[in-house]
């Protein structure tokens, strides 16, 4: 009988991210991997719709961003602890993931994409025009002492994301293996011989995209106490949703390893590039990598990797 | 039972496991060289951190910045340092991009080894400040308007000259000049960008019409991607203010200039918080469009700014600016190398007087009862890091010839109208409608 190890890696790969600060102290290797475990946890859950389903999403940035903003205001303006801020701003981008479910999904191909980019601007107006959030001025923010066991803040955060990473990816190898993945990849491939089938299309894009939206906005509602400040213009721009997807495509996109490869790799470049040579050319270094991934390896580093070793990648987006 | 593979693709995967240990192997070592190579030091030299806009959108401001700051490590080294320590001056670009600040600040902080944080700007000073308050290390914000609100650090100091009331000091004096003006103008129209400073620039003005008694007609507001404002301006023309008070960023400002001479809105007073006619190639674009209008300033080359050491800083930036390439950001200098100088000048100037190089909670109390002699003139500073006192500029663009660099180098073409202390000319008033 063969056993599912998934499990016991997912709980190794937990306990040795909550111990690493314990035995090694260099808060730089926090700061820079807090981001890296950023994209990774977004890029995995970008491709839950994305990836599976095909459904280009350009609004990565807007789930972000409202997590973002309803922990930090949960938690600076009103004093809810952390933790319940950070459920609550999952839950709120969840529902946003229904409303922008309900409204956009009936939409395919460059329609969909397109009323996702208008809810990224949609939302980022509304928190200009409210003065509860900061306007346009922005909030700061309260930071929590870090528990003994860690040194500082970032400790604790990197301890955070990397915990939110493992748990996607699971949600993600999970999904993948089961009826959930098998029927997104359906509607992918055809989603009107999908839907003859009885495969319940809207349904299945519905879940994805709320629980893509849940992750993102868990992963945003610890972006204020790694920040210090949030204001509208950082926080839903469109660089986070261009960088997300473009690190899920060269990974490989709709598989579960793709926007792990894709998003460690790029985000350590990324972060490398930034105290070695500049930032100047960061979202060039990303474009340029992508049209060359486009025409030579539509399949992604993924890709590559399973045709020099023998494993066929599932994942394509027309 | 053997399984043939192809001679080709053992080929591949050979040439696959080689380039993973090479990549492996290279980002170990360059790992191992930033996490390892760097010796703390005790005697020398002193290292200064800076995290700076070097591209993006606000490489305008970053690059110059920059650019000052290097020229007084020069100065310092050539003149033997500061108390026998030479100073380094160690640069990481943000590409205006925000959240790149903190792991940039920590890198400065834990890996680097600097004595001392600078960076530049509202939103990027923000959000070095947690990092930078948890290190206890002294951070000089170039520029910015209440960076220190959020958290009240007490060895943050801001080198432009505002003051202690940053969103009301920041404005006061464009409503103070218009209250002055026999018969006193009584309406005003806000147009602000969407913005953090746009909207502080929008609050302080508030603030600053009710203190004077202007009556505000109208109140409008634009996101920041707005290019075309004809349909708006040709709004705020309707309602028929006395003065127009705007707060706009430099594209923008340029964006309003040419609708707003295009619907041919002339009222008596034309101008308010803008930032964008300071750059010097916006004002080489504009040219005469911009004669009469009033907008702020820090430092302008007029004969009563002539602070001791400034003129001939300000020909050193010039040659180095066209030396480097700075220049294609601004090639006169007016605006943030000043105060970017000077902001290293007061630390040069507080490290050797308080003698306590390495000690920060004692320099900081020390730069905090002190005053400073810059080329920027005194510098004193409040509780929360900014200037003590205000001195903001008014100045009106006059006598202005074309569409040149030329056009606006030296005295005569921003002239100073407020305050009284520091005034080069007489406001030109009302204004007398477009040209160019």
């Amino acid at each position: 009988m063969k056993r599912n190890l998934a499990p016991m890696y997912l709980l190794v790969s937990l306990a040795f991210g909550a111990i690493l600060p314990v035995f090694y102290k260099q808060p730089y290797f926090y700061f820079a991997s807090y981001i890296v475990l950023q994209y990774v946890a977004l890029s995995v859950a970008w491709n839950l719709l994305g990836g599976y389903g095909g459904y280009l999403n350009f609004g990565t940035s807007a789930f972000f961003g409202v997590g973002a903003y309803v922990s930090a205001y949960l938690f600076n303006s009103l004093g809810i602890p952390e933790v319940i801020a950070i459920l609550a701003a999952g839950a709120v981008s969840a529902l946003f993931g229904v409303l922008i479910g309900y409204s956009s999904l009936r939409l395919r191909g460059v329609y969909f994409a397109i009323a996702t980019l208008a809810a990224t601007t949609l939302v980022q107006s509304i928190v200009l025009n409210t003065p509860a959030l900061g306007s346009a001025v922005g909030l700061y923010i309260r930071f929590p002492a870090a528990p003994a066991i860690y040194g500082n803040l970032i400790e604790l955060l990197f301890v955070a994301m990397f915990g939110i990473s493992v748990v996607s990816i699971g949600l993600s190898y999970w999904i993948e293996n089961s009826w959930i993945g098998r029927g997104l990849m359906a509607l992918r491939d055809d989603e009107q011989a999908a839907e003859t089938l009885g495969v319940p299309t809207f349904r299945l894009k519905l879940y994805a995209n709320v629980l893509s939206g849940f992750l993102m906005g868990v992963v945003g509602s610890l972006y204020p106490l790694y920040i210090g400040y949030i204001e509208p213009y950082s926080i839903f721009d469109l660089g986070i949703s261009f960088n997300v997807f473009v690190m899920t495509f060269i990974g490989g996109i709709g598989t579960w390893q793709g926007p792990i490869i894709g998003a460690l790799v790029l985000g350590s470049i990324q972060q490398a590039a930034s105290v070695t040579v500049t930032s100047q050319y960061n979202l060039a270094v990303v474009a340029a990598a992508m049209l060359v991934f486009g025409i030579f390896s539509p399949g992604g580093l993924k890709g590559i990797f399973s045709r020099l070793f023998g494993k066929r990648s599932t994942g394509t987006v027309n | 039972m053997f399984v043939q593979v192809s001679r080709r693709r053992a080929v591949s995967r050979t040439v696959a496991v080689v380039a993973v240990i090479v990549i492996l192997v290279v980002a170990g070592g360059g790992y191992y060289y930033y996490t390892t190579s760097y010796v703390p030091a005790t005697t020398t030299p002193i290292k200064i951190g800076v995290v700076i806009q070097e591209s993006g959108f606000l490489a305008l401001a970053g690059v110059p910045g920059l650019t000052a700051i290097n020229i007084w490590a020069n100065d310092t080294n050539a003149a033997g340092g500061i108390s026998g320590h030479k100073v380094q001056i160690i640069a990481y670009d943000d590409a205006s991009d925000t959240s790149k600040v903190p792991a940039l600040i920590q890198k400065l902080i834990s890996v680097d080894n600097v004595d001392y944080l600078v960076t530049l700007g509202t939103v990027d000073t923000a959000a070095a400040m947690p990092v930078a308050s948890q290190s206890g290390k002294i951070l000089l914000g170039l520029f910015g308007t209440n960076a220190n609100a959020g958290i009240n650090y007490n060895k943050f100091f801001q080198a432009a000259p505002i003051g202690p009331d940053p969103n009301y000091d920041q404005v006061r004096g464009y409503f103070e000049l218009a209250a002055s003006i026999n018969p006193k103008p009584q309406t005003v129209a806000f147009v602000a960008v969407q913005n953090d400073f746009g909207q502080q620039c929008s609050i302080g003005g508030a603030k600053a019409a009710a203190v004077g008694g202007f009556r505000i007609v109208d109140n409008e507001t634009y996101p920041p991607t707005q290019t075309d404002f004809t349909s708006l301006m040709q709004k705020v023309k309707s309602t028929n203010p006395d003065i127009a008070f705007i707060c706009s960023y430099p594209s923008d400002s340029v964006g309003i200039v040419q609708a707003s001479k295009g619907v041919n809105f002339t009222p008596k007073l034309m101008g308010g918080g803008m930032i964008g006619p300071q750059f010097t190639a916006l004002e080489a674009a504009l040219g005469k469009s911009l004669q009469g209008i009033v907008t702020f300033a820090y430092w302008v080359p007029e004969p009563t700014l002539n602070f001791p050491g400034v003129n001939s800083f300000i020909l050193r930036y010039e040659a180095v600016a066209n030396a480097s390439g700075a220049a294609a950001f601004d090639p006169l200098g007016y605006l943030y190398p000043p105060y970017s100088y000077a902001a290293m000048q007061m630390l040069t100037q507080a490290i050797q007087g308080c003698n306590c190089f390495g000690n920060n909670d004692q320099l900081g109390t020390y730069i905090h009862g002190h005053t400073f002699t810059t080329i920027g003139g005194n510098m004193t500073f409040a509780a929360s890091g900014e200037w003590s006192y205000s001195r903001v500029l008014w100045i009106q663009y006059q006598n202005i010839a074309g569409a040149s660099v030329s056009a606006f180098s030296g005295p005569g073409h921003q002239v100073i109208v407020w305050p009284a202390a520091y005034k080069s000319g007489n406001l030109v008033y009302p204004f007398a409608g477009w040209s160019g």
